[in-house]
């Protein structure tokens, strides 16, 4: 089993509109960093939420270790939303706890570790708890998980710097080579140098999917750079 | 997982149960005074009291206390149902639904798990409600009867037994027995169809591309009148079965009278059960989260 | 602090330059142990992946070691570091041959400039 991820001729459409993700077909390998790259509603975060069994795709095929999105994927992925899911008035110890319960791969120690390296009071109510603090709350829960596949959909949209520079700096320490990031965003040029590779979207199509390197190198030019390029308006 | 699920699940949900069935306690103490208060006053001196102002005033203390007590009730087992509701869509369907619906988990254990947990919520408040009224009735006659008339109320009875037995040697024990188990059913299985035929419904509302949660709570008012309609049709057979029934062996008999419990369960069933597919389904061929 | 990049040109390109100078500058000296790809990708704040394709890089041009006990150490072979000291100061060299020649300086206005400034 080589890839990870593998899409074959997905689509997802809804009655009579343009469909949301036209006709992809892509492999992912394991050990990778990945950036998942293209203008809003190019269909990244519909991409991102049939990985998770969140839609369902109305054609063709994806497999996430060989097997269709289900329990046994879902146990293998941490997933990362562009939202808060978690209830209000649970403490973070709770939520914990729940982790622990449903996540064979969650590792509590490792979590309490990066919320003491943040100042988060673990018996805090989520309430209590400002937005972007909620936010490293959930990134905590999901990087403390040893998955195949961690999925996280637009982590760095709309935080401050050095919660910016915190995120990437806890996705790079808790990079494993048998395990994929699959990150998705919009401010290319601030995670650039991060990524091994590009994937780029456009009207839920697949445009581009290679490395950095590469494009640097091809181009002369910087992804961000090159994004401009192909997307401008 | 499924142990884990119903663990979460009855934590999450058990303060406000635990509150509505406290009210309902509350108001059945409320009542059960209400009842008890004015007529040991009324009693005491009641030729004083017939005819005075305070008379009226303790009789229309009652009557409110009666009143705020059945809407009390009313309230509570709405209310139940109401939060049950809520409590499932937004779990599976709102912004939380990206933790529960990501969980390693099938469809039918995260069905299973919160329909069993809100049925025995329900079943609670049944019994709650259940319990509150035959307390109700007891302040009530205690409060209205002297003491010699416990001892008539008993003597009745035994009379009723008695009347039983002798109907229990005849042909009618099989219905007796029958009425019991229909009832017993009815009040165990009732409230996790009930519960099954709700969460259903508000699944059926995640088929829709933009007002999901409208059409869950319309397809949950439409199931209830196809859930009336069914009866009215299983009891108009069982009815007409008896009849029938009875014309060819020439016997008088009260299985008809059954008739409401067994049609209401049957229906329940087979409501609940198809619920659940219709659920089952959607959640894992049909699911789109917003 | 993360490492500036450049945006034109590739990532690992970037990184061997990086390291190399701070070999030869001694800031690892010969022998010296170096942090793994991970703890100096985090440093970097650059792909492990990369970081890796910069140190196999450096491995190939000798300047850098793996050890079975160890892990990778700068070589002990000081004519390498310096052979590669030599091969950046010339391509520095150039460059700035080049700017002055595009300046119109003639040969022995450089060597009189260079006098002065050195």
């Amino acid at each position: 089993m080589s890839n990870l991820v593998e899409f074959t001729g997905v689509t997802k459409s809804y009655d009579g509109q343009r469909a949301a993700v036209d006709n992809v077909t892509l492999s992912l390998p394991k050990g990778r960093i990945i950036g998942l790259l293209g203008p809003n509603g190019s269909g990244k975060t519909t991409l991102i939420k049939m990985m998770n069994g969140l839609l369902t795709p109305t054609s063709g095929i994806l497999r996430i270790n060989g097997q269709p999105v289900g329990p046994a994927t879902k146990a293998r992925v941490a997933y990362l939303p562009d939202r808060t899911y978690l209830a209000g008035n649970k403490k973070v110890s709770q939520i914990l706890d729940y982790f622990v319960d449903f996540y064979a791969d969650f590792s509590r120690e490792k979590a309490e570790g990066m919320l003491k390296s943040l100042n988060i009071e673990p018996e805090a109510r989520l309430n209590s708890l400002s937005k972007g603090t909620k936010e490293k709350v959930q990134l905590i829960l999901v990087m403390s998980r040893n998955a195949d596949l961690y999925i996280l959909d637009e982590p760095i949209a709309g935080v401050d710097p050095a919660a910016r520079d915190y995120i990437l700096r806890t996705i790079i320490n808790n990079y494993n080579p048998e395990a994929t990031v699959l990150i998705s965003t919009h401010l290319i040029s601030d995670i650039e140098q991060v990524l091994d590779e590009v994937i780029f979207m456009r009207y839920g199509k697949l445009v581009l999917y290679t490395s950095v390197d590469n494009i640097r190198e091809e181009k002369g030019k910087s992804v961000d750079a090159y994004f401009r390029e192909v997307f401008a308006c | 997982m499924l142990g884990k699920l119903i663990k979460y699940e009855w934590k999450s949900t058990y303060k406000m149960c635990g509150i509505i069935i406290m009210v309902i306690a509350g108001m059945t103490l409320v009542g059960a005074l209400g009842f008890v208060l004015p007529f040991n006053l009324i009693m005491e001196d009641s030729e004083a009291l017939e005819e005075s102002m305070m008379g009226a005033f303790w009789a229309m203390m009652m009557m409110m206390s009666m009143m705020l007590y059945i809407v009390a009730l009313v309230g509570a087992s709405y209310a139940m149902m109401i939060y049950l509701g809520v409590h499932f869509y937004k779990t599976m369907y709102t912004d939380e639904g990206y933790l529960t619906q990501t969980l390693p988990v099938t469809p039918r254990q995260l069905l299973f798990s919160k329909t069993l947990v809100a049925g025995i919520w329900n079943l609670l408040v049944g019994l709650s409600i259940g319990i509150s009224i035959m307390i109700l009735i007891f302040a009530f006659i205690s409060s209205i009867a002297p003491p010699e008339a416990w001892r008539e109320l008993d003597e009745v009875w035994r009379e009723i037994q008695r009347e039983m037995a002798r109907d229990m040697d005849a042909q009618l024990s099989f219905s007796i027995a029958h009425a019991v188990l229909s009832l017993l059913l009815m009040f165990i299985v009732t409230p996790f169809c009930t519960m099954m035929t709700m969460f259903g419904a508000l699944t059926i509302g995640q088929l829709s591309r933009k007002y999901k949660a409208l059409i869950g709570i319309l397809s949950y008012f439409g199931m209830m009148i196809v859930q009336s309609i069914l009866m009215q049709v299983l009891q108009f057979v069982f009815t007409f079965g008896n009849v029938l029934f009875q014309n060819s062996i020439g016997t008088e008999n009260y299985t008809n009278v059954f008739g409401t419990y067994d049609s209401s369960i049957v229906v329940a069933l087979i409501m609940g059960v198809s619920m659940y597919f219709v659920a089952h389904h959607i959640l894992t061929k049909k699911l789109n989260m917003d | 602090m993360a490492w500036t990049m450049d945006s034109d040109r590739p990532i690992y390109a970037q990184l061997v330059e990086r390291i190399q100078m701070q070999i030869v500058s001694g800031y690892y000296p010969c022998g010296a142990r170096l942090p793994s790809v991970r703890e100096l990708a985090a440093v970097a704040a650059v792909n492990p992946n990369t970081m890796q394709k910069a140190f196999a890089e450096l491995e190939r041009s000798g300047l850098i070691v793996t050890q079975r006990t160890n892990g990778r150490i700068v070589t002990e072979d000081k004519e390498r570091v310096d052979a590669i000291r030599h091969d950046m100061a010339k391509l520095h060299l150039e460059t700035f041959v080049g700017k002055m020649r595009e300046l119109g300086y003639t040969k022995e206005q450089i060597y009189e400039l260079l006098e002065q400034s050195v």
